[in-house]
């Protein structure tokens, strides 16, 4: 964009600000605990948690070329194990929710072993079938308060904290955790050889494959990597609510059509476009909230208007004007 | 002399995003002639033909057919109007049927041209495979069927895109044998080819074409052996 | 007890003969378009909630409605395709279901806005509650069994369509060969178009049979969705009469497991959908 005659060591000037942006927004997110009330922290996991989420379906469709309708199995796998850990058999809040994870990650592994038989596009409906069994299945439990779900224990509760503003903190600084061990991880997965991999197979196929590039491999194995993250989100959603339930803890609508709506407007492919995304999902939300169902016809409307004119969203405009990527996930040859 | 050519071709040029495939290409064919476009491998040949029939990334210029300008129309309106191809690779529809296969020719064309009893007459080793699928014939039977697809489109012009390629060369001479007829019939045709002393046998004029160019032209017998692979390879 | 299971199986064929009639337009959209149609549940709703428009608004009787419904939402896939879905249709996997995604959800909050979300159905009269005795305490009802009877006649109807007709062959070509089919002059857009109109019209045989047998709501969509994926995965893609054994082992499947326990019907549908896939992901009816 700029014609200045900058030395060659300094970056564009739109990439620095972009990059003070995530540096303030991560450095926002770390003070936050000391900055704000109990209720904008709540908010703030809630974006932490819907930002992950984000990131983790957008690996799939923007990176590995997987496009899953059922990563909310994974969010209700984690709520439910965290509740089994946390009230059933006592396990303290810390521990219970890595421990949610790991058990995300071992549903998945029969999970991949079902879907995978399925090609492509039907991929897509695959995995919401496994997940409507999952939900179902949960809501046959015993101990889980079958279909109508149940609250958690005050004992967790007060693990947690004193009052509501500990509790609160400490609930955040856990998403915080999530979200950050997340994205540095995905990060470091896009810069590494697998991740090269990955890329090779998002910009050509037939290349890729051609190179010798294990396709199923990677894909099983980006497949398996969401779900720790996932089962994370759902036990501290789940910590955060007090609850678990079949219908909200496996919520479609709240993990899975409204992540597709943050990362198709914000850019898929993109490690930017979740966060973007994320972002405007919230002043959305915050804007529309009076509109009840013209608040998702808004989103859909937006999400069908970004596949026609950009299809990778918001992000693919800011990167026209910034010149490069703010958070670098390719080993590129530094710019004269 | 101009109005009696069926095509017209003036500068033009074939682009794939940012690649320049083609440039600024005169060409023309009149009713009954046989036009051969040879060249090496990556000259253009099959773009240019694809261009023709608006098939292949973006052109400039203009490509008049019978006088209207054509350049820009719809695949779809340029073979209604009287040009078809026969593809590179014969392209049939494998599990439909020959009798299919060659309908489809003659809903997409004019209708008032070539019958199918007079392509049967043509090529009568077709006639007893009419109710099996495509996929199931020999390399040049398929050849035979892609003629047939393209002939019951009632063509004016004819574009032939390398047609003996994979092709035993007793079937080639059949197929080869077939052009002349047609152009008896006052069809145009245009041939590309990669066997260069076949095409230039059948042909009555030639255009080669060198790294999206046309490097030669004229008569078949005009040129020497050296000028036409001079203009075939570039200068080495 | 045996005439029990009898009675139990039966109504799951029956019930099968609702759920290819979900099927057959997916099936269509899949196997002409290659577009797996994320909305296509939805669309059945929202040709539901025209004929309760038709039905109830202008009390019109509910056989005139669904002749006025037939071209409706044949006009709707046409005018689909061509306005909205043709711009993604040869954009690669991800496009075309994120629009149809996106449309999906559009459909059901606009219903759910113009509707709200009190469940519907249609009345039929003597049609939903005559049944025939078979034998000794085998019974069926006259509307499943008109249901399944109109799902083989459209199979039947589409069948011969598609492999005995001049624009059936152009419909192979377009869904063998798209490029092949564009090149040789076929108007691959208008033909996807046309498949689409077709698409709608089954949709509208689907929701007339859908809303005199149960209720729905804005939001039945997706779990209409599900079932045709399951039932044209089941009976093998590209195969239209593998869609009516899919449909009816679904709904056996689900039938029994009902029998047994009431909530344990859908869980079962998938589960035999998940396990066949497994054994066979060709489906049952293809072979591999």
């Amino acid at each position: 964009m700029t014609d200045l005659p900058l030395p060659p060591t300094s970056r564009h000037a739109p990439v620095v600000f972009g990059r003070t942006i995530v540096i303030a927004l991560v450095a926002l997110a770390v003070s936050a605990p000391w900055l704000t009330d109990a209720n904008a922290l709540q908010l703030g996991t809630q974006f932490l948690c819907l930002l992950t989420v984000a990131l983790m379906w957008n690996l799939l469709a923007g990176y590995a070329d997987i496009l899953s309708l059922g990563q909310h199995m994974f969010i209700g796998v984690g709520a439910y194990a965290f509740y089994g850990l946390a009230a059933n058999l006592s396990v303290m809040p810390h521990i219970a929710i890595p421990l949610a994870g790991i058990i995300a990650l071992l549903a998945a592994l029969p999970v991949v072993f079902v879907v995978f038989r399925l090609r492509a596009a039907y991929l897509a409906v695959g995995t919401w079938v496994v997940a409507e069994v999952f939900m179902l299945v949960a809501g046959r439990i015993p101990g889980f308060g079958l279909g109508t779900g149940t609250s958690l224990p005050l004992s967790t509760a007060k693990a947690m904290g004193a009052t509501a503003l500990d509790r609160a903190v400490s609930i955040y600084l856990l998403a915080l955790a999530v979200a950050l061990v997340a994205w540095l991880g995905t990060w470091m997965l896009l810069r590494s050889r697998h991740g090269i991999a990955l890329m090779a197979i998002r910009d050509n196929e037939e290349a890729a494959s051609s190179l010798g590039v294990n396709l199923i491999r990677t894909r099983l194995g980006v497949f398996l990597w969401t779900a720790p993250f996932l089962g994370m989100v759902g036990a501290i959603t789940a910590l955060q609510k007090m609850r678990i339930s079949p219908t909200a803890s496996f919520g479609f609508l709240d993990w899975t059509v409204f992540v597709i709506f943050i990362v198709v407007i914000g850019g898929i492919g993109s490690l930017e476009g979740p966060l973007i995304g994320t972002i405007v999902y919230f002043a959305l939300r915050y804007a529309l909230s009076d509109y009840g169902t013209w608040y998702l016809i808004v989103l859909g409307g937006v999400s069908v208007a970004v596949m026609l004119v950009e299809p990778r969203g918001l992000w693919a405009l800011l990167r026209r004007w910034i010149g490069e990527d703010v958070i670098p996930v390719s080993h590129r040859a530094p710019k004269q | 002399m101009q109005n009696d050519e069926l095509l017209q071709v003036a500068g033009m040029s074939a682009f794939y995003g940012q690649f320049r495939a083609l440039t600024e290409i005169d060409f023309s064919v009149a009713p009954g002639e046989i036009v051969a476009v040879i060249g090496a491998n990556g000259a253009g040949k099959s773009t240019f033909l694809r261009s023709l029939i608006n098939h292949a990334g973006t052109a400039t210029g203009s490509v008049r057919f019978h006088g209207t300008e054509i350049l820009g129309k719809s695949t779809a309106e340029i073979i209604n109007r009287g040009i078809m191809l026969v593809p590179e690779g014969r392209r049939l529809f494998p599990s439909l049927t020959v009798d299919e296969n060659l309908r489809l020719g003659w809903e997409v064309g004019r209708r008032d041209g070539m019958t199918a009893d007079e392509y049967f007459s043509i090529f009568p080793a077709i006639a007893g495979l009419r109710k099996r699928p495509a996929g199931a014939l020999s390399g040049g039977q398929q050849q035979m069927v892609a003629f047939g697809r393209a002939l019951l489109a009632s063509p004016q012009l004819l574009l032939c895109d390398e047609i003996s390629l994979g092709l035993a060369p007793l079937v080639v001479d059949e197929l080869y044998a077939v052009l002349p007829k047609l152009r008896d019939r006052g069809l145009g045709i245009v041939i590309v080819e990669q066997d260069i002393r076949r095409a230039l046998k059948v042909a009555d004029r030639f255009y080669c074409l060198l790294e999206g160019r046309v490097s030669l032209t004229g008569r078949p017998g005009e040129y020497t052996r050296a000028d036409v692979s001079h203009a075939y390879f570039g200068s080495h | 007890m045996s005439e029990f299971y009898i009675n139990v199986v039966l109504q799951g064929v029956l019930l099968g003969g609702l759920y290819a009639l979900f099927a057959i337009g997916l099936a269509l959209s899949v196997g002409i378009v290659r577009l797996v149609n994320i909305a296509h549940g939805d669309l059945i709703i929202l040709a539901s909630y025209v004929l309760v428009v038709l039905t109830q608004s202008f009390g019109l009787p509910l056989w005139l409605s669904f002749l006025i419904l037939v071209p409706l939402m044949a006009g709707f896939g046409y005018v689909l395709q061509q306005g909205l879905l043709r711009h993604v249709t040869d954009k690669g996997m991800l496009p075309p279901l994120l629009v149809t995604f996106g449309l999906s959800v559009i459909i059901q909050n606009g219903l759910l806005e113009g509707f709200g979300a009190d469940t519907r159905s249609f009345s039929g009269g003597a049609l939903q509650t005559s049944t025939w005795q078979l034998a000794e305490g085998i019974y069926v009802g006259a509307l499943p069994a008109l249901t399944l009877l109109v799902a083989v006649v459209l199979i039947f109807a589409i069948d011969r369509l598609i492999y005995g007709s001049h624009f059936g062959a152009r419909l192979r070509a377009v869904s063998e060969a798209p490029a092949t089919a564009a090149l040789v002059g076929l108007r691959v857009n208008r033909v996807h178009a046309l498949a689409l109109a077709l698409v709608g019209a089954t949709t509208a045989v689907a929701a007339l049979f859908m809303g005199l047998r149960m209720n729905f709501d804005p939001l039945s969509g997706p779990g209409r969705l599900i079932i045709a994926f399951e039932v044209i995965v089941l009976g093998g893609l590209g195969n239209l009469w593998g869609i009516l054994a899919g449909a009816i082992l679904l709904g056996v499947a689900q039938s029994v497991a009902g029998a047994i326990d009431v909530r344990l019907q859908v869980l079962a549908g998938h589960l035999v959908f998940l396990l066949i896939i497994l054994l066979r992901p060709q489906g049952l009816f293809q072979r591999s």
